[in-house]
């Protein structure tokens, strides 16, 4: 016995003696106090056992008779109740924190066992540790059939570059942003799938990773449709812009040639009044041509998206007096969907000017930030109140949906702002290939 | 009162260490009346030494109140510490374990509410603090 221990024993000892010489509650008290104070120092229960036992020993040695020795023990035993009593409560403590506990884990387990996305973790070496039901509906396999083995073989052989990569990301602790994988089903078929993954630490080393999976089948097959839409829709404005050059652009040439016929046989007079008739004529002609540039520009795939953003301003400038100036260049070409979805919505950025903003100027603005391209369209005109609009339900325009619906196609975004009175301002950026800002040229 | 009251309750008034110690006794006297088991009579003392030295240590003087109650004929003891002390500004992490603004245990209230079977505190910040816990008779 230390000496710490040995001191608490001599105030026990004098404790049990007081109660026996009939101190009553008093003693009882110090026990009670007693046993607090080892709990304060960090000593157990089994000290206190030690310590009662061997008082307790010396004390009944020294009882002279079997009565005297049974009420000794009596006695002791009410005495070393009140120096348990902190460990009960203590133990009542950690009852209730264990219960806590379980019961948080049962809701977790509920959670993981119910969730409509998959919960995985993996070990350090790539090993896949946990799984939920979910994953045997989503993919088809038996949850057996992959825990304790390799992550990888699930995993599209292309995308597995990346997802290794990403592994060692989180395994140095850090949280990627989601990542998209294609998984592979019992069918053998993919299954596009959102991850998160994140770190799993014990005593700050990370010992596993923990993520969430969700199944976007749904999404990529919506985003599909639309990319397919929208394809169509540039097809079907093609065909219009050919009807509006082509045919209609011809009729009016025979028109020309009819009038200049008809103003020959004319007396002079007559004829001069024929002449503004034609004035007006040619310019129908040149707004029809232009329109139909506009409509589905060749100059877009000729000559690339700055000349063919100058080409529809200078259009639009000439119909309705705005003032438009273009400034920056978007650089090197880019894939033709990231073109034409831009196009479109300068082209809508600018109907919306006109029909709503009572502008007077226009700025379009271009400028290449490493993997982003970022195109602005601000005029000084009324401005709206962005968030009633885009809050409004039912009856509303389509243009700014269109146009982020385009843009989600491209993965780009949007940003509106407006100050009422004093113009609004359009903000979208797209994800370009990194790289200088090559002339424009004709798409390889 | 939300509960007969079948003697006459016990006032102790709460000033110094030894007053702690009737207390104690009073309130085991009247447990045993009741015929609690005696392990039960030390779990009582228990919930009478910390508040009461709560009391002490935090108000510096006060009331234990003690009563025998009856509930549709289910037995028990009743404890009420009260004082016109500082009062505490936060009741949720006063019961918290640990919590000590006396860098002791933090282990009274919690030990309390978890030994008895009813646990109730009501403090006014600045104007005292009463804390009532029950024990029934198993
Ligand atoms: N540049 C702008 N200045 C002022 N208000 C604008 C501007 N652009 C958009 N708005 C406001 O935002 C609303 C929504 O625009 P959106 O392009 O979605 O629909 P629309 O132009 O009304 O209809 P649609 O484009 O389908 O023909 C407009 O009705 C208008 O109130
Ligand atoms: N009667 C009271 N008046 C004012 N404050 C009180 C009173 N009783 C408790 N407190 C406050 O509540 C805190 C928690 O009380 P509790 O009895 O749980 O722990 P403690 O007294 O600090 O430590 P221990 O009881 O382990 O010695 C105290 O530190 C004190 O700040
Ligand atoms: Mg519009
Ligand atoms: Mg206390």
């Amino acid at each position: 016995m230390n000496a710490e221990l040995r001191e608490l024993a001599d105030e026990y000892a004098r404790a049990l003696e007081n109660y026996l010489v009939g101190r009553g509650e008093a003693a009882l008290q110090d026990a009670y106090e007693l046993g607090r104070k080892t709990l304060a120092k960090g000593l157990g229960m089994l000290d206190v056992a030690t310590i009662q036992q061997r008082v307790l020993l010396k004390c009944l040695m020294r009882a002279p008779t079997t009565k005297e020795g049974t009420r000794i023990l009596r006695m002791a035993h009410k005495l070393f109740v009140e120096s348990l009593l902190p460990f009960e409560m203590s133990h009542r403590r950690v009852q209730e924190v264990n219960t806590a506990l379980r019961e948080s884990e049962q809701r977790y387990r509920n959670l993981v066992d119910t969730a409509r996305d998959v919960i995985y973790t993996l070990s350090i070496d790539g090993k896949i540790k946990s799984l939920n039901p979910v994953f045997e509906t989503i993919t088809g396999w038996l949850r057996d059939e992959w825990i304790g083995k390799e992550f990888s073989p699930l995993v599209h052989p292309d995308d597995l570059p990346r997802a290794t990569t990403l592994l060692q990301v989180v395994l140095a602790g850090r949280v990627p942003p989601t990542f998209e994988l294609r998984v592979r089903s019992k069918s053998g078929a993919y299954i596009p799938g959102e991850f998160t993954a994140t770190p799993q630490t014990q005593e700050g080393r990370v010992v596993g990773v923990l993520g969430v999976a969700r199944d976007i089948t749904d999404r990529k097959r919506a985003e599909e449709a639309l990319r397919g839409l929208n394809e169509a829709l540039e097809e079907e404005i093609k065909r219009i812009a050919h009807a509006l050059h082509d045919e209609a652009g011809q009729l009016l040439a025979s028109v020309h040639i009819g009038l200049a016929e008809v103003a020959r046989d004319l007396p002079p007079h007559t004829s001069r009044r024929l002449d503004d008739v034609r004035g007006l004529l040619t310019k129908i002609e040149e707004q029809l041509r232009h329109l139909s540039h506009e409509l589905r520009p060749t100059i877009l795939d000729d000559l690339g998206l700055h000349p063919a953003i100058e080409f529809l301003a200078d259009g639009v400038s000439r119909r309705t007096g705005l003032q438009i100036t273009v400034e920056g260049v978007p650089g090197k070409r880019m894939p033709a969907p990231t073109e034409t979805a831009l196009y479109r919505i300068v082209q809508e950025a600018l109907t919306n000017v006109t029909k709503h903003a009572q502008a007077s100027r226009v700025t379009i603005r271009f400028a290449r930030d490493g993997r982003l391209l970022r195109c602005s369209i601000g005029d000084n005109g009324a401005g709206f109140d962005v968030l009633a609009v885009q809050a409004r339900r039912g009856a509303r325009g389509l243009g700014l949906i269109g146009i982020q619906e385009r843009l989600n196609a491209v993965g780009g975004t949007l940003n509106i702002t407006s100050i009422p009175g004093s113009g609004a301002e359009l903000i979208i950026c797209v994800p370009v290939e990194a790289g200088g800002a090559d002339a424009d040229s004709p798409r390889r | 009162m939300r509960f007969a009251l079948i003697a006459d309750e016990v006032r102790v008034a709460i000033d110094s260490d030894a007053d702690i110690v009737s207390a104690r006794q009073k309130g085991r006297g009247l447990a045993s009346q009741c015929g609690f088991p005696s392990t039960d009579l030390a779990v009582v003392a228990t919930a009478i030494s910390e508040l009461a030295r709560n009391i002490v240590r935090y108000a510096v003087r006060g009331e234990v109140i003690l009563r025998l109650i009856d509930d549709n004929g289910r037995r028990g003891v009743e404890v009420v510490a009260t004082d016109d002390g500082p009062g505490i500004p936060d009741i949720t992490l006063a019961m918290q374990d640990g919590y000590s603004t006396s860098g002791s245990l933090g282990l009274g209230l919690p030990g309390v509410r978890r030994l008895m079977d009813e646990f109730e505190i009501a403090s006014d910040f600045g104007k005292g603090t009463t804390v009532t816990a029950r024990k029934w008779k198993r």
